[in-house]
This record gives C-alpha cells, sequence and structure tokens, in this order.
C-alpha cells in the first residue's frame, strides 16, 4: 500500500500549504487562515501519532510477554516429551535418541539394567512401594554415573545407560560400582529387601544401527538372569 | 442512498451501514492488504450521509473489532473524525465500542477514543 493513499487527506492538505506558501502577494488574512488549518492538523496528525504509538507499544509488551510464556511452554512441553515422570530421567524415547545420535558420532558403550524380582517387591509391598524403589535406586545410579553418562528408563524396571566417552571396560567397571553398592547398601525405602539388579554391558562401533546395540546388551542381560541376577555380563 | 453492505472476510470487517436506520456497523477483524482502498468507499458514504443529515436524528454507530492493525486504525481515525465533526454541529451521534473483557489494549483504545472525539456519545460494551 503506497503511503499516499493512507494519507490521503493530509496530502491534499499539504498540497494546499505548499500552493498558498508560493503565492507572494496574497493577503495576510489568506496566510494567517491556512497557516492556521495547517497547524489544526498538525496537532491532530500528533494526536494520531501518539496513540497509534502507545498503542503498538502496548500491543509489542502484550506480544515480548505472549512470547516468553510460550517459550516457557515450549521448554515444560519438551521436558515432558522427553523426561519419565516417575524419575526424572530421560524417557525411552528420548534415551533411544541419544543413543541414536551418540552412535552417528562415535563408539557407544551401553549398559541396559533390569531390577531383580521387581514384580515380587510390587507383589509383597504394593505398586507404590514398587515406585519408590525405582526411584530410590535411580538416585543410587546417578551417584555413580560418570560425567557424560545419560540414563534413561526402557520401560517397566528395565534401564538403559548411554556412555559416550566409556569403553566396554569402562561400562563395565560402572555397571561394577552400582552392582556393589546396592549389595553393600540396600536402598532406603526398602531396607529389609536387599534389592539387586542384573546388567548387559554391550559396545559397538561409530554408526552401528542402535538396535543391534541394544540386543547384544539385552542378550548380556538375559545371561546375566539366568546366571543367578545381580550380576554384570558383557557383551562378546 | 443505498445502503452499504460488505461481508466479512478473513482480514476485512463486516460493514453494515443502513442510512435509512442510521446505524453502521463494523465487526470482525480488520487488516486489508489495502486498508485506504477498503475503507474509502465508507469513508466516502459517510461523508455524504453526515452532510446529509436532517438534524433530529439519532445515529449509532457500532465497532466490535477484535483486531486491526494500525493502517485500519489510520482509516478509523478519519471515520471517527467525520462522525465527531457532525456531532459538533449539533447531531446526534453514539458511539458503541464494543470489545472482549480480557482485551486490556482494545479497552484503552475505547478510552482514548473517548477523550479524542468528545462530540461523540461513548458507549463501552465489554463483551465475554
Amino acid at each position: 500500500m503506497s503511503s499516499t493513499e493512507l494519507f490521503a487527506h493530509e496530502n491534499a492538505i499539504l498540497c494546499e500549504a505548499r500552493a498558498i506558501a508560493a503565492q507572494e502577494n496574497q493577503h495576510a488574512e489568506i496566510y494567517r487562515q491556512a497557516l492556521a488549518a495547517l497547524a489544526e492538523h498538525y496537532a491532530r496528525m500528533m494526536r494520531e501519532s501518539h496513540r497509534l504509538i502507545s498503542r503498538s507499544d502496548r500491543a509489542e509488551r502484550e506480544l515480548n510477554r505472549l512470547n516468553e510464556q510460550l517459550q516457557d511452554l515450549a521448554c515444560a512441553l519438551e521436558y515432558k516429551a522427553t523426561h519419565d515422570p516417575l524419575t526424572g530421567i530421560y524417557n525411552r524415547s528420548a534415551i533411544i535418541d541419544r543413543v541414536q545420535r551418540a552412535l552417528d558420532a562415535g563408539p557407544v558403550a551401553l549398559t541396559v539394567i533390569d531390577i531383580d524380582h521387581f514384580k515380587r517387591i510390587n507383589d509383597s509391598f504394593g505398586h507404590p512401594t514398587g515406585d519408590a524403589v525405582i526411584r530410590s535406586l535411580i538416585r543410587r545410579v546417578q551417584t555413580i554415573l560418570d560425567e557424560g553418562d545419560s540414563i534413561g528408563r526402557i520401560g517397566g524396571e528395565e534401564f538403559t545407560i548411554l556412555h559416550p566417552r566409556a569403553g566396554l571396560e569402562g561400562a563395565h567397571a560402572t555397571a561394577l560400582r552400582i552392582r556393589e553398592s546396592l549389595n553393600a547398601e540396600p536402598l532406603a525405602e526398602l531396607s529389609e529387601w536387599p534389592v539387586t539388579a542384573s546388567f548387559g554391558v554391550s559396545w559397538a562401533a561409530r554408526r552401528t544401527p542402535f538396535d543391534e546395540l541394544y540386543s547384544r546388551a539385552d542378550a548380556a542381560l538375559y545371561e546375566a538372569k539366568q546366571q543367578g541376577r545381580n550380576r554384570v555380563v558383557t557383551a562378546d | 442512498m443505498d445502503n452499504l453492505h460488505l461481508p466479512a472476510t478473513a482480514s476485512t470487517p463486516l460493514v453494515d451501514f443502513r442510512y435509512d436506520a442510521h446505524q453502521l456497523r463494523l465487526e470482525g477483524e480488520s487488516y486489508p492488504e489495502n486498508a485506504a482502498a477498503f475503507y474509502g468507499p465508507l469513508a466516502e458514504g459517510l461523508r455524504a450521509y453526515v452532510a446529509g443529515l436532517q438534524g433530529g436524528e439519532q445515529v449509532e454507530v457500532h465497532v466490535a473489532l477484535s483486531y486491526f492493525n494500525s493502517s485500519s486504525t489510520k482509516m478509523l481515525f478519519g471515520l471517527f473524525d467525520t462522525l465527531n465533526q457532525a456531532a459538533e454541529q449539533g447531531h446526534r451521534i453514539a458511539l458503541h465500542w464494543h470489545h472482549d473483557r480480557e482485551d486490556d489494549i482494545a479497552e484503552e483504545f475505547g478510552e482514548e477514543l473517548h477523550i479524542d472525539f468528545p462530540a461523540l456519545a461513548f458507549h463501552a460494551h465489554p463483551a465475554d
């Protein structure tokens, strides 16, 4: 839209004023009237500009406020979409995504953890206690993890640790430390029942598909269960 | 004079100007591509209408714009100025400003119209 159209009225007044100003021998009253008319329109322009500016300032403020709110909501949504509500660690899709991205960048060690006889805990003490055990165990694991490690809940009582910096031996050592910690000191939530876990550890070179890395760790975990639980098995 | 009726579109409001009933209504959203072109015929019709007022008529103008951009605002100022001048000459003209109760910006804008066009009988209508 051209400004001439939007300011057609103002333009007409401007042309009129210029035409009068170009006349050299007009009566003083003509100049006086033209000046008064111009001043009146000038005042109106000022008033309208002021209103427009203050309205747009208010709208801008409101827009900024809403934008901040949107950012906050987007962050909250992103967090909810990627985290397990019970434990606060990554959820299944988020940890898988992180492992996949780590595999795109380099070799990766992976540990799968499964709480031993978790069904019995649930059946004997109830689901709220089961949930508390999971939360407590995760807090314990988090104090043992190496810097850079990520943990996610794959489902139920099964968790995955991504070790992007450790080799197979480093990941194995971390799993051993977790196992030893659980054996040395029972979880506060269930001190009368020694909660243990079984661990499967695997390693894969860069660009290995996630499923391959994961199923090797899962097979090692199965082996650990078969061998009597409460142990760490490394994939071949 | 024929009444002026423009149905609302996504970017322009409903314009319903019933000269015979002395009622003008603007309703909807206003962000036309060319506000001068959109409001031009209405501004012209309004000027012709107020010039033909006999005196004694009660003119009711209802504005219910949920959103209007800056160039529309500029054109609205022109319309209100025409109405205000007619009211200064003694015609009875009421401006009904309809806005969302939650919309502070629209509410304040109405209050400013009341200040800037004092000859119009101003009525704010907050709606839920």
